[in-house]
Parts: C-alpha cells; structure tokens; sequence
C-alpha cells in the first residue's frame, strides 16, 4: 500500500463514500458503495502502522492527531466495518438516498472518532455521530419517531458539548488536548468529559434517549444505530477512564435495572434497546476494574455484542418489514412463514445469552472472571442477576412472543434475501468466534485481537468447570421459565407506554413548561398590569421629589437656604469668640 | 394448528414441524428437568476449582439462575401495575389516526 494511503483515517472514507450517496440518484452504485467501501476502509486500517501518529496538524495552538491506531482502537474499529459491512447487505433491498448516506456518514463518524488522537477531532466526529444518524429515526416519518428524533438529537449534542467544553477546561488547566489516561479529580474537566461520555452510553438515568429513539428508527435504522453510538462510547471510556471504580457500580446498576423494564416492554425492539443497556452495562463495569483481563473482556464484549445485537434488531427488523409491528402482544407463531429468520435470531438469543459455542460466552466469561479475580463479589451477584435476566429477555422472550408462543395467526412471506444473508453472516461471525480454537479457528481469532493478547492468550474460557457453571445458571433459569408458563405465572403480554426516568422530562418537565405556559397567558395580563402599576406609581413619586419641577426643587429653596447657611456660620462664629 | 396450511413456509415443517408435536411440550419439560439433574448432580460428585467461596456451594450457579430469572419473572406484573399506561400517555402513538406527518 502506498505511504499516502496508509495515513488516511479509514472513517474519512465512509463520510466521503457518504456524501456521495447523498446525491447518488442510482441505486446500483450507492449499493456499490456501501458494501465495498467499508470492505476498502477495512484494507486501510490492515496497512496502518500502529502505535504511531500517521495524521496530525496543529490549528490554533492545538496538537490534533487525526490517525492514530493501536490494540485497542483497532477492535473497536474492526467491529464498527464488519457492522457497516453487515448493516450495508441488510439494507440492499430498500431504494433510500438518505438512509444509504446517513447510515454510510454515521459509521464514518464513528470509525473516525475512534481512530483520532485528541479530544478535539473527537469534538468534531462525535458531534457527527448524531447529526447524521438522525436521519435514520427521522425516516419513519411519524410524528412519534419526528418527536424521538428530536429529543435524540438534543440529548446527543448536549453530550458533545459537555465534551467540547471539558476539554476545554482540561486544556486549560494542563496545555494538552491527547486523548489520554486520566483520572477524575476535583478539577470539573474530568467530570464534564465523564458525563459526555456517560451519556452516549447511556449510564442510569441519561439512558433514556436510547429506549426512546431506536424503536422508532426505520427498520435499517434500528440495525445501523444498534452498531455505533454506545460501542465508540465504551471505546473512549476505555481509552480515558479505565480503572476508575465509580463506573464498577455505574455498569454494575446499568446490568440490572434494565432487565426489570425489559420484561413487562410490549414492543420487542424496545426490548432489545434495554438488553442493549444491560449489555452494556458489563463492558462500563470490566473498564471500572481496569486490570488487563477486564479490558479484554470490555472489547471482546463490545466486539461480540455489536454482531449480535445487530443480528437481533435485524431479525426484528425483518419481522417488522414483513408483519409491520414488534409488538410481542400482536405477534407469535411466526416460524410457521418466516423460520430462517426465526433460527437465525435463535443464534443471536444463543450467543447474547452466552450459551457455550456462542460468541458470548466467550466475551463475557473475560469480564466475569476479572470481577471475580479481583474480589468484587457483590458486582460479580449483580452480573450474574443481570445474566439470568438477559437470558429472560433476549434469550427467550424475544424469540418466543415473536416466533413461536401463541401463533398470531399472521402468515407473512419470509424475510428478502439480502437480509436472510446478513443475519446469516452475523450468525456465522457469532459462532465462528465462539468455538473452541483449533488452528488458529475459533475463539482464538477474537483473542489475539483484544488490547492485551498475551493474557487473552493465557486464559481458557472452555474448563470443565466453567461449562459446568454456565449451563446450570441458564438450563435452571429456563427451567424457571417453563415452570412459570405452566402455572401461568409468566406476565402475559399487553400493550401500553411503560413509564421510566424519562418521564421526568417528558411528562413532568414537558407539563411544568406548559404548565407555566399556560398560566403565563391567563394571569400574565393582569401580572404585568400590577406590576406595570407598581413600577409606575414607584416613578411617579421619584419624580415628584427630585425632577426639576419636584418637591426638592419648589420654591425658594435654594436661595433661602444659602440665607440659612451663612446664619449658621455666623452663629458658630460668635458662639466661639465667646467661648 | 395454522388455519391454512398452504401459507405454511416449506422450510419451516423441516425445521420447526416437530414442535406442533403433541408430545413435545412434555419432552421440553421433562428433558430440562433431567438436564437440571444432572447438572447439579455433577456439581455435587465433581470439585470445581473456585476463587471465592459462595461459589464453592454445589449447584450455586443453578439455583442462582433459577431464583433470578423466577424473581424478575414474577416482579413483571407489580411492576406493570406500577410503572404500565395506556399507549398514547405521551399523545404520541403511532397507531393514532394522524400519527404520521
């Protein structure tokens, strides 16, 4: 490869590729390009000299560094391609500029944001990340996904300018804008930086952008979204915070709590967004415990987690495309008219739910194990709860109400193939990665890749033990499942808007606005009357006191008080020769 | 049973046909209840090598499992009761006459 080409962002590619499909009226080429061009940014990357800046400028006082690769960038930008590859089949049916060009920038943005070097460049392929996906949302064109879309974009730029404005702070404070280790200190900067990227991550109670928007987004979109936003957070968090204990108990509380709203969520795709927040959850939880092993399992997480979240909303993209809804009260028996979708999304549920020779088992079991190691027990109940409930969720419910439960009735065609063949290439990707390694093959291909491979080498996620383990926390826990639909205890699925921390703006905050709104146009009137009568009353005696035809200026007063003046004078003069 | 047959996927009879099955439900069932058996009856011959020591319990993982998956099972329904409203509360659903722009 030449040395030009060697120091081109592979990102910078896929915004370029982007535009283009902007203005591309034929839909053969944009096909073209959003299949092969993540496939060219991927033989970029593969030519790229790691550990070294192969891009950097300084404007304005300021060192920017807008190529720069290493262990860990590398998975994360790896995994982005692989899924813009996928994300690029899966939409080969759909004649879309927008959602091509979006869909193409937005994983540009975000490939790009993980290969720059400062937090300035990060500012700017951050800021990107939103403003191109929301066309992805936008698209539905109903006033529901109109009104997610918004509020996405909103909470999404807040992130970028909590993240801007930290920076600026941290530049202030020590001259250097590189991205690198830092630790949270009394200084705001570190703070505002670990909002911005707590945000994008959607950390407890700032997650709610990401239940709201993604089940609105189009069927591609949904996919295309699933893929990016969180994952480059879970990047930089590893790249700046790692080791920082506060975000064991953030990711810890992030695995939980999801998997409650999880299981009475009527729309499977909304479903999905929680198991997404509780997927992760484990990755913010291995970066708080920062030892090599942990960090592993964060980008080996993060790695596994991006094929086969985006195989889940794919399969329920699909279902979507063909049935038009998600929601698991009006869906059932859908093997029946779509089975290789529903066997695909069976591998997907098989490998989130880290069965054995499914990708996270593998992944996890990292993070797991590094919890574990290093004592935390009470974090390590907490994600073993959490796997229980993923199991719950994306194992069983997800598939069950959508493919098989109680038959709908509904008989469809299956899904198109270029879907068919993108599931099955993430299906393939979920298990390939998964299976024990034998020259090379399995497992070992995502191990060698993580941050730190000589302990990625030196760990075995296929003991006895461990097997052991693994299958009697899931065989029970479905065991569980199969008692409960039994005795009917199993809460049958209804329809309805299940409240959560958004309600706080969008219900209290949005009534309090109009609240005031409203109050504001009766008694504003009448205030601004009382008010204007107070103010105008107020000026009235001021001027009747000091204006020149006032009070203090009536009359005499200034010559008879000269008079008076120099009476007194002489009175103290006199008094004083007496004295 | 579907009420047309003819709509039926051919892959799906190959695939899937066994669970129209009467007997399968049972076979699910009992087959799960055996592996659970099993599975703990390993853990109580086998020693497993543990780094803390809850985990030393035989069938720990199990049990676990089975009483964490039943507990957010079961808070389903007061949490519903709780936390469920209609589907337009926020004036926005998508199913509402002149939902889209």
């Amino acid at each position: 490869m030449s040395a030009f080409l060697a120091v081109i962002n592979p990102g910078l590619l896929l915004i370029l590729a982007g535009l283009i499909c902007a203005f591309m009226p034929d839909q053969r080429t944009r096909q073209v390009l959003t299949i092969a061009t993540p496939i060219a940014a991927f033989w970029l990357l593969s030519g790229a000299v790691q550990q070294e800046d192969l891009m950097s400028l300084s404007m304005m006082g300021v060192d920017m560094v807008l190529y720069r690769v290493d262990s860990l960038s590398f998975i994360f930008g790896f995994a982005f391609l692989i899924a813009a590859t996928l994300n690029g089949i899966y939409a080969l049916h759909q004649d879309d500029r927008v959602q091509d060009a979006s869909a193409l920038i937005y994983a540009g943005a975000a490939v790009a944001a993980t290969f720059v070097g400062d937090f300035l460049s990060l500012f700017v392929f951050w800021e990107l990340t939103a403003i191109s996906s929301v066309f992805l949302i936008l698209k539905t064109g109903t006033r529901a996904a109109y009104g997610a879309a918004m509020r996405y974009l909103g909470v999404q730029i807040l992130s970028g300018v909590l993240l801007l404005y930290g920076a600026a702070q941290l530049f202030a404070m020590t001259g250097d804008m590189s991205i690198r280790s830092l630790s949270l200190g009394a200084d705001a900067g570190t703070w505002l930086l670990l909002f911005a990227f707590g945000i994008k991550a959607a950390f407890p109670l700032m997650h709610n952008w990401l239940q709201d928007s993604y089940p609105r987004a189009t069927v591609v979109g949904a996919v295309v979204l699933s893929a990016f936003t969180t994952k480059l957070a879970v990047y930089i968090l590893a790249r700046v915070f790692a080791g920082e204990n506060i975000l064991i108990w953030i990711g810890a509380i992030m695995t939980v709590f999801p998997v409650f709203f999880a299981v009475i969520e009527n729309d499977l795709r909304k479903v999905l967004a929680y198991s997404l927040n509780n997927q992760v959850g484990f990755m913010v939880c291995a970066i708080g415990v920062g030892t090599h092993l942990a960090l592993n399992g964060a980008a080996a997480h993060a790695f596994a987690h991006i094929i086969y979240k985006g195989l889940l909303f794919m399969s329920m993209g699909a279902v979507l495309y063909r049935t038009g809804t998600t929601k698991a009260s009006e869906l059932g028996g859908l093997y029946k008219s779509m089975p290789w979708t529903a066997v695909f999304c069976l591998i997907g549920a098989a490998s989130i739910s880290a069965f054995p020779f499914f990708s996270g088992f593998v992944a996890k079991s990292l993070t797991m194990s590094a919890v574990l190691y290093e004592g935390h027990i009470i974090v390590w109940a907490m994600l073993l709860f959490a796997s229980a409930g993923v199991l719950e969720h994306s194992g069983i419910k997800i598939p069950y109400f959508a493919f098989f439960g109680h038959d709908s009735g509904k008989r469809v065609e299956e899904a198109p193939f270029n879907m068919l063949l993108a599931m099955g290439l993430a299906s393939f990707i979920c298990i390939a990665i998964a299976l024990p390694s034998v020259s090379g093959f399995g497992y070992g291909m995502l191990y060698q890749m993580l941050p730190y491979p000589e302990t990625a080498q030196a760990y075995h996620p296929y003991t006895f033990d461990h097997i052991l383990t693994q299958m009697q926390l899931l065989v029970l826990a479905a065991m569980a499942f199969v008692l409960l639909q039994r005795f009917n205890l199993y809460p049958e699925e209804r329809p309805g808007t299940v409240l959560d921390a958004d309600w706080a703006y969008r219900r209290a905050g949005y009534g309090a606005a109009l609240w005031s709104g409203a109050i504001w146009r009766k008694a504003g009137p009448a205030l601004m009357d009382v008010w204007q009568g107070i103010w105008h009353r107020a000026y009235e005696r001021i001027e009747s006191a000091f204006s020149p035809q006032g009070v203090l200026a009536r009359g005499p007063l200034t010559g008879g008080m000269a008079v008076w003046v120099a009476v007194l004078l002489c009175t103290v003069l006199l008094l004083s020769f007496l004295g | 049973m579907p009420q047309n047959d003819n709509d039926v996927h051919p892959v799906s009879t190959g695939l899937f046909g066994w669970i129209e099955h009467k007997w399968t439900g049972r076979i699910i069932f009992w087959g799960l209840l055996a592996l659970s058996a099993v599975l703990i009856l390993i853990d109580l011959i086998h020693h497993r090598h543990v780094q803390q020591d809850i985990e030393s319990i035989s069938g720990f993982y199990g049990i676990y499992g089975f009483v964490a998956f039943a507990f957010v099972v079961l808070m389903g329904r007061p949490l519903g009761w709780l936390l469920r409203r209609h589907e337009d509360y926020y004036g926005d659903a998508d199913d509402s006459d002149g939902g889209h722009l």
